[in-house]
């Protein structure tokens, strides 16, 4: 990163917050608006500023029509329901097995029962992640993204004020790996798509030659091949 | 008859700026002018979602131009008024002037 470009930082929050309809058009907005004008007007350090102050500014707004385009709200009811639906299934299946049997129906839950459930959930949510469809992915990634960000905020207040720390942690535990689940998910649904030709940012692309006529090159290099065959085969 | 849309300041502002910038009317833009027309510095976020909520309401109308290399290779989305947005904008400020008319000078100019 140099000087002469919008910091990443800001570019983050971007990519984070706005809505899909407006992410490609606000993000050329401001680097047009940093390139051509408060770059050769103000400098680097103003420049910067300035795209700071405008990706801050925005942030409520961005948020809101994220809301209000349901894109956030989606992605908290299946990160969280594809999450807890599946825990609450285990937790109800143990509760009926150890009431079957005298005297383990009260037993505390192991710590090894713990993390099955919070594995199961989490491996429902990166079904979810993985099988969305693509043109859906890239939304779901940012909103859990998002989420998984915005949880993290409880965690480090429940670290620094004990006062505020839930109960074994789980509930922590839930906010977090739900969305994490699906990000997860969508991303390594995404690199298996990817094939290794567009990995390096460059589609290769094959012209299959069509029209034979001595104006096209490509009919030309077919001409050239078909000529170097031999006779025999040729024929 | 027919009624329109109220128009809240800030859309009003918004779409003024549509009507002076004409076919150059885009986020960035519209939000340079009316900064530099009030003073006031307005997030590029607060204009996109203003749009964004008048485009919903048929006020305005966008269309996504050609990328171009100094915005990263992303489209421009430009902006202009409709014929709805023409008449709830004319309503606003016919309304704002009969509020106004009759009072002091200093309040007016």
């Amino acid at each position: 990163m140099t000087a002469s470009q919008p910091p990443i930082l800001g570019r983050a929050l971007l990519w984070l917050a706005l809505p899909e309809s407006d992410l490609q058009t606000i993000r050329g907005d401001l680097d047009e608006e940093f390139a051509t004008h408060a770059l050769p007007n103000g400098g680097a350090a103003h420049a910067r500023s300035w795209y700071m102050r405008q990706v801050w500014t925005s942030l409520p707004h961005s948020l809101s029509s994220r809301c209000r385009t349901a894109e956030i709200p989606q992605t908290v009811l299946v990160a969280y329901l594809g999450f807890l639906v599946p825990v609450a299934t285990l937790n109800a299946l143990r509760s009926y097995v150890l009431s079957q049997i005298p005297l383990k129906a009260d037993s505390l839950r192991p710590t090894e029962f713990l993390v099955a459930s919070l594995a199961l959930g989490m491996f429902t949510t990166f079904l979810y992640g993985f099988l969305i469809p693509s043109a859906r992915r890239n939304v779901i990634c940012r909103t859990s993204c998002l989420l998984a960000l915005a949880s993290l905020l409880p965690t480090l207040l429940a670290l620094l004020v004990p006062a505020f720390a839930p109960q074994g942690w789980y509930p922590l535990r839930v906010l977090i790996l739900g969305p994490a689940g699906v990000l997860i998910g969508a991303t390594a649904r995404r690199n298996a798509v990817r094939s290794p030709a567009i990995r390096g940012g460059k589609k290769k692309q094959f012209v299959a030659p069509t029209i034979v006529s001595e104006n096209n090159p490509n009919a030309r290099f077919l001409d050239d091949k078909v000529r170097a065959v031999p006779s025999t085969l040729a024929d | 008859m027919p009624t329109h849309p109220n128009l809240g300041e800030f859309e009003q502002i918004v779409l003024l700026a549509l009507l002076r910038l004409g076919d150059a009317a885009y986020g960035m833009a519209v939000r340079r002018e009316i900064e530099s027309r009030t003073g006031r510095d307005v997030a590029i976020g607060a204009v996109y979602a203003t749009l964004d909520r008048m485009e919903e309401k048929a006020l305005v109308k966008s269309s996504v131009g050609d990328p171009t290399p100094e915005r990263g290779g992303r489209a421009k989305r430009s902006f202009r008024l409709t014929a709805l947005g023409s008449v709830s904008l004319k309503q606003s400020q016919r309304a704002l002037k009969q509020m106004t008319r009759g009072l002091a000078p200093e309040l007016i100019s």
